[in-house]
């Protein structure tokens, strides 16, 4: 609720009267809330929301002015960081005030002052240029068991009009507002994220919905992204006037969407003429395809400028084909002006990087971060199958492709971006596709070692790695591009773990620039030390390299699932040439661990002289729920035991 | 008539003002050596070349020149076409050029405007970015840009960046000083050169009282873990502008010391309380030592504000946080900042009767002290030193927690000038030794026939390990505390480790500092058939990630010396029996000890192992002796105890 001007009288009459109190200015609204009383939270809880209102007036042209309020109890010293609040703004957002307060435990108020505030470049850190800004504030006196207060006001002229509501933190909220003021004749719609749905109270124009006592996210390994799991309310609103920039349907987003982009794949003569060098009629359909494809993927410079609706505009085909920079969706936007030159059509996908933000349950909401194409393959220009394709009911075979990724091949789709949802935007409107996930045996690794055991010890070894799918385009990653001494540096880094002091004799890499190809990495080593001598015994761990142990914490209830990058099958197989005079005198259990998420054998043969360690690591699903958890910790409990485990041989005889 | 202004040296201004040689400034030829150029010498894999690299500095016309060249090599190396130069306050920028020419020599100019990126705007200070992106860039292109940086002043200190993140073919640089007159210099000034860390066949030489240098060929500079701090590797190039009568370093430190001392004498002087402090403080106590214990423990009473958290003007005053003018203040109020304390300690030893001393000391945490650069930021904090007995004791009452005959070890082995009136002499304080940070642990754990381990944890943290984890953990508050020596605990453990601290004492007040954990280790011993294999040595040593790589560039640098004495009990399981014990460990490079000594003690197997590091800086053809010393203490680390008696359920071979 705004301050009664009452009560502003009131207050600045006790400011006179009251002088240590009133210089801070401190409004009625924070001190009220600052006097409720504590409740008890978990040691390990920095800081509590108590309020947290966000007020929305929307005038009849369309004009929003939003106001929020904030009011934070510091629990630990940790949370003194709460000093420093912030608040973006851009181009089309004009910041009308902004404010900050604190009250001690002991009733001392303080005020940030013009001098506590700084504006500085914001943006998601990628862009070469954004016109994103923030105001960061320090508020003074903040210390534990401290409340701050800051409440702001934005003017704004929305490029789309909705209101993103994320009530659900890191930090518990005690009491949680949101106030909506439209205009006669304007209808809005709620609707709920991860939070059962709640009905406002209703005056007039005038919406409220109130919640109370919203638990954090806390934070665990391999968690969903927070915004998979933290209640969301989005209102979208909407009158006769602001029709084309405000949804309610995908098909409406999609036709803003089409709206912002038309005209941005008209071809230039230059754009033509690069097609007809690049992908002649003379090759077959599906190469041409490719063609565009890898020249969008490696020859277009990843490089963002976004100023105003460039966040989601993307720049003429053409500029960007001149330049051969552009971001995600301008790399998208030149593929498909290209792909349209050979008669293929392709539809703009808007999605989010962070797999579980948007699902089938989403409702229409602007929160995408990327923008991937689906390339509509003709009937009969390919073969077999593809981990990339999405068959259409309509529309037939579409292929998922990311210009922006590097790395990831023709036919495949990052991870990240499996088993997600994206808006497939068409010229029929658009609709949210779940994107293909792919199958653990096109994620492959496979490790093969021959090794040589010395009675010191030591271990020789010679290891070939065949990386396959993601996982090639993760050893991408890793090996592209580094210097000679870097990827030994990088090898020995991982090998040092497992190994102790390790000498790596040679490192190769093959096919590291030829993405369609498996990646091959061979390297030979030398590890001293590393089977142990005890007596007559000979200690050695047949696990040599690679570590399958995943990041969970047992000690702990968990509470959200436990999220893989992607599907895989690993098999590693290792064989020991043994030391002279040495025979195998025991050898560990075989391990085995299957369950429907995932995976795991090992066995160890014993052929005289030789010792053979093989095992398969298999990650069927991406995402194991909290109700398995207890399936995952046996799973893990099996790895470790495993890749501890020992073999003994024994000298003589 | 032009305003001199004279400004802070701040680092972070560092990119200053330049020069006016036309001719050097247009865009340079492209040579068929630059456009064949594919790879580094070197370095193969590198994703880009510096061809070119100029830094002309012209303090007459207050600007400062930049120009570089720099060749793509592979695709990583596109990100050099994405620019942002970053624009002091008050500083602009002008006369920006940008082009990219292809491998056929086709040139693309930059036409756009660039960015204007405001990276902070607040208490009146502006700091602004000019971004832009090169146009056209393939593998194979070159690019390059130039521009000046326009001053609003004269910089008493300038440098030249000499080594860059790329290997740069050639460099030029020019340093034009003022010649005009300058605020603070009334009898006249000159300019002095620095050079640190330059190879011995690159020198500037000077030329019409400036300096010019070209570099030919300098490699690209890569930090490396456990290194040194990096600016004392860097080749560097400074220059300051000093008056005329300050011919030499020596005298630079000796007038600075004479300030210092003026300011320290001021602020101590000689006043009745703080003798009555003295003298309650000491009580009856004789022993020169113990007075001085007693004396330092007052001076450590006072609230050390340098450890709180960073007030506001106006929480100073609301909380009447006033600066201490002398050291009767500081007793008086019973608050000060580190040095305030330090002088009171000074003060109080004074009084009653000792000789004893400010010292300035250096902190060798981000450098080394280098008594040629003429910055007085050097030397950032203070000591005391007390003559007694014959010696000198250096003492740190100033840092909180610290304990009587320790300094932190940022100020240990660093360099410092002890006040006096004439200015002081330099001294180097002395090094901490092994036995001045000591982990003591002790475990007594059970291990089940499943090979789980369960127990308990006892840890000492002694002398500078205590003093270390109190400051880190001063803002903390228990459950932080809890957390962070539980994941402390965490990373000395093998994975999947749960450990619970039962309780900690000691953190409010400096010496011994103890911890209890409860830890239970899954799968700590492995089965093999009848035999389990278990290692009697539990933790995991941390320093292994400075031995990792074969070959180094740099020297290895710990923060201090230090030792781990542990001992191991674990207990085993029923029916099992000791096979074989690993062999006693002993490893000694001087410098370095390693000890680890298992035995079986009744149904206990024991470890007992000690690892002293009696060094902080290992030079290069060090490495491979220290780098085998650590292999061993690893290798010794992971020895296994065989048991065996367990029931037949693993693969039973021939």
């Amino acid at each position: 609720m705004r301050k009664k001007p009452t009560n502003a009288i009131l207050f600045l009459l006790l400011a006179v009267l009251l002088p240590a109190a009133a210089n801070a200015g401190v409004p009625d609204w924070l001190r009220s809330v600052a006097q409720q009383p504590s409740k008890t939270y978990p040691d390990d809880v920095n800081a509590v929301v108590l309020l947290h209102e966000t007020e929305t007036t929307v005038k009849d042209s369309g004009e929003t002015i939003t106001r929020e309020r904030r009011v934070i109890r510091v629990l630990r010293p940790d949370g003194r960081d709460t000093a420093f609040q912030g608040v973006p703004f851009d181009e089309e957002t004009r910041l009308n005030y902004f404010k900050g307060w604190s009250i001690s435990p002991k009733g001392l108020e303080y005020e940030a002052k013009k001098d506590d505030v700084a504006e500085i470049a914001s943006g998601e850190g990628y862009e070469i240029y954004s016109d994103a800004k923030a105001k960061v504030m320090r508020i003074p006196g903040v210390d534990v068991g401290t409340v701050v207060g800051v409440e702001w006001e934005q003017k704004r002229h929305p490029y789309t009009f909705e209101d993103q509501w994320f009530f659900q933190r890191s930090q518990p909220v005690e009491h949680a507002r949101f106030i909506l003021h439209l205009p006669p004749s304007w209808e809005f719609r709620a609707a709920w994220i991860h939070y059962a749905e709640q009905s406002p109270q209703v005056q007039g124009g005038t919406y409220v919905w109130d919640l109370t006592n919203i638990p954090r996210i806390e934070h665990e390994a391999e968690m969903p992204h927070l915004r998979a799991l933290a209640g969301q309310l989005v209102v979208t609103y909407f009158s006769e006037k602001t029709k084309g920039r405000t949804y309610s349907t995908w098909g409406d987003f999609a036709a803003w969407y089409t709206q912002l982009t038309t005209g941005m794949r008209d071809p230039s003569p230059a754009l033509q003429q690069k097609v007809l060098e690049l992908a002649p009629s003379t090759l077959p359909l599906l190469d041409r395809i490719k063609a565009l494809a890898r020249f969008a993927q490696r020859d277009v410079r990843y490089a963002a400028i976004e100023i105003g609706i460039g966040g989601y505009q993307p720049h003429p085909a053409s500029l960007t084909f001149s330049n051969r920079y552009g971001d995600c969706k301008d790399k998208a936007t030149v593929l498909s002006a290209m792909l349209a030159q050979i008669g293929v059509k392709s539809f703009y996908v808007p999605v989010h990087t962070d797999r579980g933000i948007y699902t089938e349950k989403t409702p229409p909401t602007n929160g995408f971060n990327h923008v991937i194409l689906a390339i509509q393959l003709p009937q009969g220009s390919f073969t077999g199958t593809m981990p990339a394709l999405y068959e259409h009911p309509q529309l037939g075979h579409l292929l998922i492709f990311d210009p922006t990724s590097r790395v990831v091949p023709f036919g495949q789709i990052p991870a990240y971006e499996q088993d997600n949802y994206g808006l497939l935007v068409t010229d029929l409107g658009g609709e949210l596709v779940h994107l293909p996930l792919s199958t653990p045996e096109s994620n492959r690794i496979t490790r093969t070692a021959g090794l040589s055991l010395l009675p010191d010890g030591s271990l020789k070894g010679e290891v070939q790695e065949v990386r396959t799918g993601s996982e090639a385009a993760i050893g991408r990653y890793m090996f592209e591009h580094q210097t000679t001494a870097d990827r030994r540096k990088i090898l020995e880094r991982f090998l040092g773990r497992m190994l102790g002091n390790v000498q790596l004799d040679s490192v190769e890499a093959d096919n590291l620039d030829e993405i369609d190809k498996d990646l091959v990495i061979r390297y030979k080593f030398t590890a001293e030390h590393y089977a142990k001598n005890a007596g007559a015994l000979l200690l050695v761990r047949p696990r040599v390299v690679g570590e399958k142990l995943g990041a969970l914490d047992m000690t702990k209830p968990r509470h959200y699932p436990y999220e893989f990058d992607a599907p895989t099958l690993q098999t590693d197989i290792f064989e020991f040439h043994l030391p002279e005079g040495y025979k195998i005198d025991e050898l560990p259990e075989a391990a085995k661990a299957n369950f429907a998420f995932g995976e795991y054998n090992s066995k160890i043969e014993n052929s005289g002289t030789q010792l053979k360690y093989s095992r398969e690591y298999k990650i069927n699903a991406v995402r194991v729920p909290v109700e398995k958890i207890g399936d995952l910790g046996k799973f893990f409990h099996q790895i470790n035991q495993d890749e501890r485990n020992m073999a003994v041989l024994k000298k003589g005889n | 008539m032009k305003c001199i202004r004279l400004f802070l040296s701040l680092a972070l201004f560092a990119a200053s003002v330049a020069p006016a040689m036309a001719q050097k400034e247009d865009w340079l030829p492209i040579t068929q050596q630059d456009l064949g150029m594919k790879q580094v010498p070197n370095s193969p894999g590198a994703d880009a070349v510096q061809l070119y690299y100029a830094d002309f500095i012209n303090d007459q016309e207050q600007t400062e020149f930049f120009y570089r060249r720099i060749k793509i090599l592979n695709e990583k190396g596109n990100r050099h076409a994405d620019v942002e130069i970053v624009i002091p306050p008050e500083f602009s920028l002008s006369g920006l050029k940008a082009r990219t020419i292809h491998p056929d020599g086709k040139i693309i100019e930059f036409a756009g405007k660039p960015f204007q990126k405001t990276i902070i705007k607040g208490r009146g200070i502006k700091i602004l970015a000019k971004a832009f992106t090169m146009p056209d860039v393939t593998v194979g292109s070159i690019i390059e840009y130039k521009y000046k940086v326009d001053s609003p002043g004269i910089f008493l200190d300038n440098s030249w960046t000499i080594q860059h993140e790329l290997y740069t073919v050639k460099e030029s640089f020019r340093m034009k000083p003022y010649s005009g007159g300058l605020e603070g210099f009334q009898g006249g000034f000159q300019v002095a050169a620095l050079s640190s860390h330059m190879p011995n066949n690159i020198k500037p030489t000077q030329k019409g009282g400036g300096y010019e240098l070209e570099v030919e060929n300098m490699a690209a500079f890569e930090a490396e873990g456990y290194m040194p701090p990096e600016e004392d590797f860097k080749p560097q190039m400074r220059f300051f502008y000093i008056g005329l009568n300050t011919s030499t370093a020596d005298k630079f430190w000796q007038e600075a010391g004479r300030k210092w001392n003026d300011e320290v004498d001021h602020f101590i002087g000689t006043r009745k309380e703080i003798a009555q402090a003295a003298a309650e403080a000491i009580g009856t106590e004789t022993d020169p030592e113990q007075k001085l214990r007693k004396l330092y423990a007052r001076a450590q009473v006072i609230r050390n504000l340098t450890y709180e958290r960073e007030r506001s003007e106006e929480e100073q005053k609301r909380e009447n946080l006033k600066a201490n003018q002398n050291v009767a203040d500081v007793l008086a109020r019973g608050i000060g900042y580190r040095d305030d304390i330090t002088r009171l300690f000074v003060a109080l030893a004074r009084a009653a009767g000792f000789d004893a001393s400010i010292v300035r000391v250096s902190n060798r945490k981000d450098k080394f002290f280098d008594k040629g650069l003429l910055s007085k930021r050097q030397l950032d904090a203070e000591i005391a030193v007390v003559s007694q007995g014959g010696k000198d004791i250096y003492l740190d009452p100033g840092t909180r927690f610290c304990q009587f005959g320790y300094l932190r070890w940022i100020r240990t082995s660093a360099a410092g000038l002890k006040l006096d009136k004439k200015g002081g002499t330099f001294v180097t304080a002395p090094s901490a030794t092994y036995d001045k940070a000591t982990i003591k642990r002790t475990a007594d754990l059970a291990l089940d026939a499943d090979g789980n381990l369960k127990g308990t944890i006892a840890v000492r943290y002694e002398g500078g390990e205590g003093m270390e984890h109190r400051l880190d953990e001063m803002d903390a508050d228990e459950a932080g505390k809890k957390k962070d020596l539980e994941d402390e605990v965490k990373t000395w453990l093998p994975n999947g480790a749960s450990v619970k601290l039962d309780n900690a004492d000691g953190w409010d007040s400096p010496g011994l500092l103890t911890a209890f954990f409860n830890v239970e280790v899954p799968s700590y011993a492995s089965a093999a058939g009848k035999r389990l294999l278990v290692p009697p040595y539990l933790f995991q040593a941390k320093q292994m990630d400075a031995f990792k790589h074969s070959e180094r560039k740099f020297p290895v640098y710990f923060p201090y010396a230090f030792t781990e004495s542990d001992r191991v009990n674990i207990k085993i399981p029923e029916g099992y029996s000791l096979e074989t014990v690993p062999q006693d460990q002993t490893t000694n490079i001087g410098y370095a000890v390693y000890q680890n000594q298992v035995q079986m003690n009744g149904r206990q197997l024991v470890t007992q192992r000690l690892l002293q590091v009696n060094g902080i800086f290992f030079r290069l053809d060090q490495y491979p002796a220290v780098r085998d010393f650590f292999g061993k203490v690893r290798a010794g680390d992971e020895q296994q105890a065989v048991l065996t008696g367990g029931s037949t359920n693993a693969q039973k071979t021939n």
